[in-house]
């Protein structure tokens, strides 16, 4: 059901929007799964998107269209695992709650280029087998498919982080 | 009593109109008891303007005061692919109007093509007007889903022309996909293979009881059903050369007839297996005979004249599968909109695609204008149930940096509303002003891209080049339309100027077209049997065509120059922030 929010509830989220970082705009758990994500951005919409919000005031409209777009901007980080695994790491070092997509996209570019470290064929063909999974949030085929790739390659950190970051996740989101 | 908001799918060769009366929505037939209207629009010698099917059957007679399928030019440049393509097969002038902008020339006067399409806006909205017995202001129109936002402005504008409020401009595979899922409680992932006149979508979504998430979009604005007429007319035209000598299409009255037979031809094979073409007295040879056309067309011929057009939709939906990163096994509905969606070979071909047999129970010429009356009543009434759309921008929307490329700012199928902001830099000394190019596009190179617009930015101190910032916020509202303001940050109160993309009509110019009001020209003349009496337009003496303003504005305009590339772009400011440390956080 439509929920409206509360005009001085919409006003409190708007001063404080900037300090609030995608999970907890959402409010969500930092592990939440890709079903939490989904449900957590159909509900924010039910209660900010501008069209449930018709009756309000002008300048209430304007409040729920600065909160609704950030609210856009969390979904489409948090809903792609790459870019959100990009966001969690900025955030674990200090940085701001908000990252725009330029800059994600830069460290998302750092990242692929890691990705060229891998030496033999059989290893990239089990790392892109697992970056498939891992979009579609398949944590298990992930893991199995990285554990393949590490047999090909076994000193390799980047396939050691994956599975790793897999393996958390797959935990986290049980 | 609350105002009727409606809802109007706009389309290429069919507009149609509903509203939602009791709960249920209610497609509203014209005076003909037709329940889809021609978007065409017939300039009559006598000044007198007609819409809908009696204006396409003028098409034979003055083929060059009849425009059809003009959506297909609405928001696009002059020089662009689909004018020329548009130009080649229209007996109507297609001529460039100020800022590369497209006009349509009848007789001595010079036409928008926001003003065609108000025409037919008007025309259903007097179809509303005639149900209703009151005067109907607001609607919700549905645009093709990849329509680009130079496209969505001009159809915006249309509305106004035509006197209504535009409560929101709504992409129609999201408007088919609400008329479906309304207050059924769904929870279900559709396909909506949205193939129309002139313009393919596909958008696939994800129904939340009332949230409907846009997974994502593709589309094609370049293939439709009028592009199987083209082939057919193709085969018809080589046929008669082949036959006479004569290319019939070179006499604009023939080629009006040719389309006509071609798009008859098409229609049959919703229901039979073949097409008996006819046109007797086609042309005549060059001793006065007549020379009349004949040729039977079967299905499988017909089948193999478009299958590459039809394999062509598949692509566009692969990449939307693959963009919502699903399988067509996870689909659990496919629902067909458009016209051509009734050929038996489209339905065989999409049922093999998806694997699953498409819905039955939405009807594809109405299901667009449903969902749009469903959402405008929503939008109005606060006794309809709501339901919250959320959509997705259909193509990148970018910026252009120097070596005339153009950096992606928000990518497609981003939700919307979105906004990102990008910090700019000047690229040389004392610079005392930038110039912002706004694209939208999939391409790196900026002019492969969709211009949208540009514009100066110069409430900046001037300073050695690097040290001043620009930032540049780019916005896309709901309705997809994109805004764009630049700030300088240091200046404390950043300085902010919004920006008006140039694109279509300019701001004075729209103006003007709403005060001449030379549109309502459909209303005064066509409104024969159903009038209001308490409609102002009604009573209005607008037989006179307004013509000062547009011969004015047609003198050689100071257009920019799309191809200059100047050395004021700006150039985005490498390291800005302040922890940014490449390439360590990713092993």
């Amino acid at each position: 059901m439509i929920s409206r929010i509360d005009p001085l509830e919409l006003s409190a989220l708007v001063r404080i929007v900037d300090d609030l970082n995608y999970y907890q705009l959402l409010g969500l758990e930092p592990g939440a799964g890709a079903t939490r994500v989904k449900e957590a951005y159909h509900n924010a919409a039910r209660s900010l998107h501008p069209d449930a919000n018709r009756h309000l005031n002008d300048q209430q409209k304007l409040q729920s269209q600065t909160v609704s777009k950030r609210v856009s901007e969390a979904y489409s980080i948090l809903r792609d695992p790459r870019r959100r695994q990009t966001y969690d790491a900025h955030l674990k070092k200090g940085g701001a709650p908000r990252l725009q997509m330029a800059e994600l996209k830069k460290r998302l570019r750092n990242h692929e280029l890691s990705a060229s470290r891998i030496l033999t064929t059989e290893g990239r063909q089990f790392w892109e087998r697992a970056c498939m999974d891992l979009s579609r949030y398949d944590w298990p085929a992930a893991i199995r498919n990285l554990q393949t790739a590490l047999t090909f390659e076994p000193e390799s950190a980047l396939f050691q982080n994956a599975l790793k970051q897999a393996r958390d996740s797959s935990k986290n989101h049980r | 009593m609350k105002h009727h908001a409606v809802g109007i799918d706009l389309g290429t060769s069919n507009s149609c109109i509903a509203i939602l009366r009791n709960e249920q929505p209610e497609v509203l037939a014209n005076q003909y008891m037709e329940r889809t209207t021609a978007s065409v629009v017939a300039f009559n010698p006598d000044g007198e303007i007609e819409v809908g099917n009696r204006a396409r059957a003028r098409l034979i007679h003055q083929p060059s005061r009849t425009v059809s399928s003009s959506k297909r030019l609405i928001g696009r440049y002059y020089f662009s692919e689909e004018v020329r393509k548009a130009q080649a097969v229209s007996a109507y002038d297609i001529i460039a109007g100020p800022n590369h902008s497209t006009r349509i020339q009848i007789g001595e006067e010079i036409f928008s093509l926001e003003e065609v399409a108000a025409m037919v806006l008007r025309e259903m909205k007097q179809v509303a007007e005639a149900h209703l017995q009151e005067e109907v202001q607001q609607a919700v129109v549905t645009v093709p889903a990849y329509f680009n936002d130079n496209q969505r402005q001009a159809t915006k504008d249309a509305g106004r022309i035509a006197g209504l409020d535009i409560l929101r401009i709504l992409n129609e595979p999201t408007a088919a996909a609400l008329a479906y899922g309304f207050g059924r409680g769904l929870e279900q992932r559709v396909a909506v293979y949205d193939l129309g006149g002139g313009t393919f979508d596909i958008s696939i979504l994800e129904i939340g009881r009332d949230v409907f998430e846009v997974l994502a979009t593709s589309g094609d604005t370049f293939l439709g059903g009028d592009d199987f007429d083209d082939r057919i007319l193709d085969l018809l035209a080589e046929d008669f050369f082949n036959e006479h000598g004569i290319n019939p299409r070179s006499d604009p009255f023939a080629l009006e007839k040719l389309k006509r037979a071609a798009e008859e031809a098409k229609n049959t094979f919703s229901e039979d297996e073949e097409a008996v073409i006819h046109i007797p007295e086609l042309l005549q040879n060059e001793k006065n005979e007549p020379l009349s056309l004949k040729r039977t067309l079967g299905r499988d011929e017909f089948d193999n004249l478009i299958a590459d057009l039809i394999q062509r939709t598949f692509k566009v939906c692969d990449e939307a599968l693959q963009q919502a990163h699903l399988t067509v096994r996870d689909l659990d509905g496919v629902i067909l909109v458009g016209g051509p969606t009734r050929l038996p070979v489209i339905q065989n071909a999409v049922q093999n695609y998806f694997q699953q047999v498409p819905r039955a129970d939405v009807d594809p010429d109405e299901v667009v204008a449903v969902g749009a009356a469903i959402h405008a009543a929503s939008l109005v009434n606060a006794e309809v149930p709501e339901s919250i759309l959320l959509d997705v921008t259909p193509l990148d929307l970018r910026v252009g940096v120097v070596g005339g490329l153009a950096e992606s700012i928000i990518e497609r199928n981003t939700p919307v509303p979105i906004e990102q902001t990008r910090r700019f830099t000047t690229s040389s000394d004392f610079q005392e002003r930038v110039s912002i190019r706004v694209y939208q596009g999939d391409q790196r190179k900026a002019a492969e891209n969709e211009m949208l617009g540009e514009f100066t930015f110069s409430d900046f101190d001037s300073l050695p080049r690097g040290e001043v910032n620009i930032d540049v916020t780019f916005e896309i509202n709901a309705d997809g339309i994109v805004q764009v303001t630049a700030s300088e940050p240091s200046t404390g109160q950043a300085a902010s100027t919004t920006l008006t993309l140039t694109s279509g009509l300019s701001g004075e110019e729209l103006d003007s077209i709403v005060q001449s009001n030379r549109t309502a020209r459909v209303a005064s003349s066509w409104r024969a049997p159903r009038s209001i009496p308490s409609h102002p337009e009604s009573e209005s003496e607008s037989e006179s065509p307004n013509q000062e303003f547009f011969s004015a504005q047609l003198e050689p305009s100071p257009a920019i120059d799309l191809d200059k590339e100047t050395s004021a772009d700006p150039e985005p400011l490498p390291g800005l922030d302040q922890d940014d440390t490449p390439s360590t956080e990713s092993e």
